[in-house]
């Protein structure tokens, strides 16, 4: 007797039932047509599908030693509520976040220790030239914007940071499809194939950077990546002298969901890096599991630079380590219509010399 | 099953209509091979009178005979469900042995076929089908099947002096040119320009916005971390769409063929009235 079971379709996931003894099956729902095997091996593949096993160890930051908080002070904004870590020898600050004063509150408590630190290796001139260099050149900004902006506030600022690091294993189904084309005198044909590609195989991450800091643009921070963690060393208070540290507000829980994300990405993007000949491929299912997965804290080196131009406040951020400067810039509206009209007729003239060659020459 | 159909059809026409000509042996000698014997005007279908059939076949005959081929008309009252293509592929061997071209006009499902054959391939490109197609359609569709016959006749003798002319079948690139059109070229090139200003504008535009989140980790993978333990690409399925051709102006140019159930290769072009 034959045994009839039910399938889900690899094309609608419709449920297809059929008995054992037939050779081909079809989607009810889809018309169609697959290999019996094809079917039960996707269906086998898909039956063993599991959710994402992305458990870390959290143990991220130290308590500090007896006494080693001593000369540090806690200095909070009350125009933007910035909270800030600073030498209690500081003496009026500003606050690196909208360049108001801050005023000194309490001793460090309530905060771990980082477990690293990567020093400042480009100082306050490198900072400012960066500026400099960063606002030539480009052809939308306002021509006044170089001269007139003010520089409200450069401050170096150890930004606080968790890291992630993680062994992981994965096994990921892409969808990939091939197109091929022919035509006979009547008609041209696209035919598409559908593949199933199963990878599995392991990865390491070192080091997943999340900003610890809500008053830290997440994207602005994520744009002044990477660092070289090579230079880091444990944390010392020493290395505070002269800077502030930002006291982090987000913890490391709160920011296992973004490290999450960008391994899941970059895991399922390196493993789809395996795939070839085909025109398209996409992640159907990925099943992350992580190994050794922990946590750890460190304060990463930013020059933070504030500026206004008519009436508008532009923050800046340079990577302290390896110089990279971001941040958002005006755009001139006139310069920007000036050379869309500019660009529109030397295109469309050129357009126009070769549309009327072509005619000429080659029709 | 089919061809003994075809074959009583052809028998019974055979009966009714074909008189061997007067001049087969002699002046179509050098049209092909063998000679051609029946005319290359048959009306089964009674669409032509006496006069206008006979001035139709002398006229098909001149042509037939300067340029030694066969240029071929036919009408019929039904395809009795065979494709006007079979249909005329079948009579073009049978009568003409398959060299030149054939006008097969069936009044039951008002279809027409160009079927040609031979040499006739070569001389009858797509494109020339189709224009040949646009010298007697509409005179076909309007019921002055004379006119529409005598303008297949004199098209297809305009495509083969071409040809001893120009020493090549006339062809896509043969085609006049169309007149030079400013507006179009006016409008294709606005349309260039706007696309280029955005995308030049565009990328100075993104100059000042480069703040943007990392899509991933790809810094951070530790180096010769990455191993594969498993692959495996299975076929899943596949799907197939077709879409008509568009008309052979656009392509490259030349005669496509395909073969009948006779064997032979033809060229073609066939639809309704």
């Amino acid at each position: 007797m034959a045994d009839v079971l039910e399938y889900k379709c690899p094309c609608c996931g419709g449920a297809i039932a059929f008995d054992s003894t037939a050779q081909k099956l079809k989607c009810p729902y889809c018309d169609t047509e697959f290999d019996i095997g094809t079917v039960q091996s996707y269906n086998d593949s898909v039956g063993q599908d599991q959710a994402d096993d992305m458990q870390w160890d959290m143990s991220a930051g130290n308590e500090w030693q007896p006494g080693e908080t001593e000369g540090m002070r806690v200095y909070v904004c009350r125009s933007c509520g910035g909270e800030i870590v600073a030498e209690e020898t500081t003496a009026a600050m500003l606050c690196p976040f909208c360049g108001n004063p801050v005023v000194m509150t309490e001793n460090v408590s309530g905060m771990l220790k980082p477990d690293y630190v990567i020093p400042f290796k480009l100082d306050k001139k490198a900072a400012k030239q960066a500026f400099m260099n960063y606002t030539q050149g480009k052809k939308l900004l306002p021509r006044l914007f170089h001269d007139e902006t003010h520089i409200d506030k450069l401050q170096g600022v150890y930004v606080p940071f968790w890291l992630f690091d993680a062994d992981v294993a994965a096994d990921i189904r892409y969808r990939g499809t091939q197109v091929r084309h022919w035509s006979d005198s009547k008609y041209n044909y696209t035919e598409t194939s559908y593949y199933a590609l199963e990878r599995s195989g392991n990865i390491a991450f070192d080091r997943v950077p999340v900003d610890g800091s809500r008053k830290m643009a997440d994207d602005l921070m994520e744009s002044i990546e990477p660092y070289d963690f090579s230079a880091a060393v444990p944390f010392q208070t020493a290395y505070m002298a002269g800077y502030v540290a930002d006291k982090y507000d987000v913890t490391a829980e709160q920011s296992i969901d973004r490290a999450n994300e960008r391994i899941k990405n970059s895991t399922e993007r390196t493993f789809a890096g395996t795939t070839s000949g085909y025109a398209a491929v996409q992640t159907e299912h990925s099943n992350i599991r992580l190994f050794n997965g922990r946590t750890r804290y460190a304060l990463y080196p930013v020059w933070l630079l504030n500026t206004t131009w008519n009436d508008g406040k532009y923050v800046f951020a340079m990577n302290g380590q390896t110089g990279k400067f971001v941040g958002d810039l005006p755009m001139d509206k006139s310069a920007y219509r000036k050379y869309f009209l500019t660009s529109f007729l030397i295109v469309a003239a050129i357009a126009m010399g070769v549309t009327y060659l072509v005619w000429r020459f080659l029709m | 099953m089919k061809k003994t159909w075809i074959r009583t059809v052809f028998l019974l026409l055979l009966a009714l209509l074909l008189v061997p000509t007067a001049y087969a042996d002699t002046e179509a000698a050098d049209a092909s091979d063998e000679p051609a014997e029946y005319y290359r005007a048959i009306d089964a279908a009674d669409l032509l009178t006496e006069s206008q059939l006979q001035s139709l076949n002398e006229l098909l005959d001149s042509i037939s005979e300067r340029y030694g081929t066969n240029v071929c008309v036919m009408t019929i009252d039904s395809l009795e469900g065979y494709t006007a293509e079979e249909v005329a592929d079948y009579y073009l061997e049978e009568l003409y042995n398959n060299e030149g071209i054939l006008l097969l006009v069936s009044m039951g499902e008002r279809k027409w076929h160009m079927s040609t054959g031979g040499d006739g391939i070569r001389l009858f490109t797509d494109y020339g089908l189709e224009c040949l197609e646009d010298k007697f359609i509409d005179a076909l569709s309007a019921g002055y099947y004379y006119d529409a016959f005598t303008d297949f006749g004199r098209g297809a003798e305009e495509y083969l002096r071409f040809e001893a002319q120009n020493d090549h079948a006339f062809d896509v690139w043969d085609a006049p040119k169309d007149p030079y059109n400013p507006i179009l070229c006016i409008v294709i090139s606005l349309v260039v320009g706007l696309i280029g200003a955005a995308i030049y504008t565009g990328k100075l535009k993104s100059e000042l916005k480069p703040v943007r989140f990392q899509p991933g980790a790809g810094a951070y993978v530790r180096d010769g971390s990455f191993q594969l333990t498993a692959s495996n690409d299975m076929f899943l399925y596949r799907n197939v769409t077709r879409t008509v051709r568009e008309s052979s102006s656009s392509g490259r140019g030349g005669s496509s063929t395909h073969t009948s159930s006779g064997g032979h290769s033809h060229g073609g072009r066939g639809g309704s009235f």
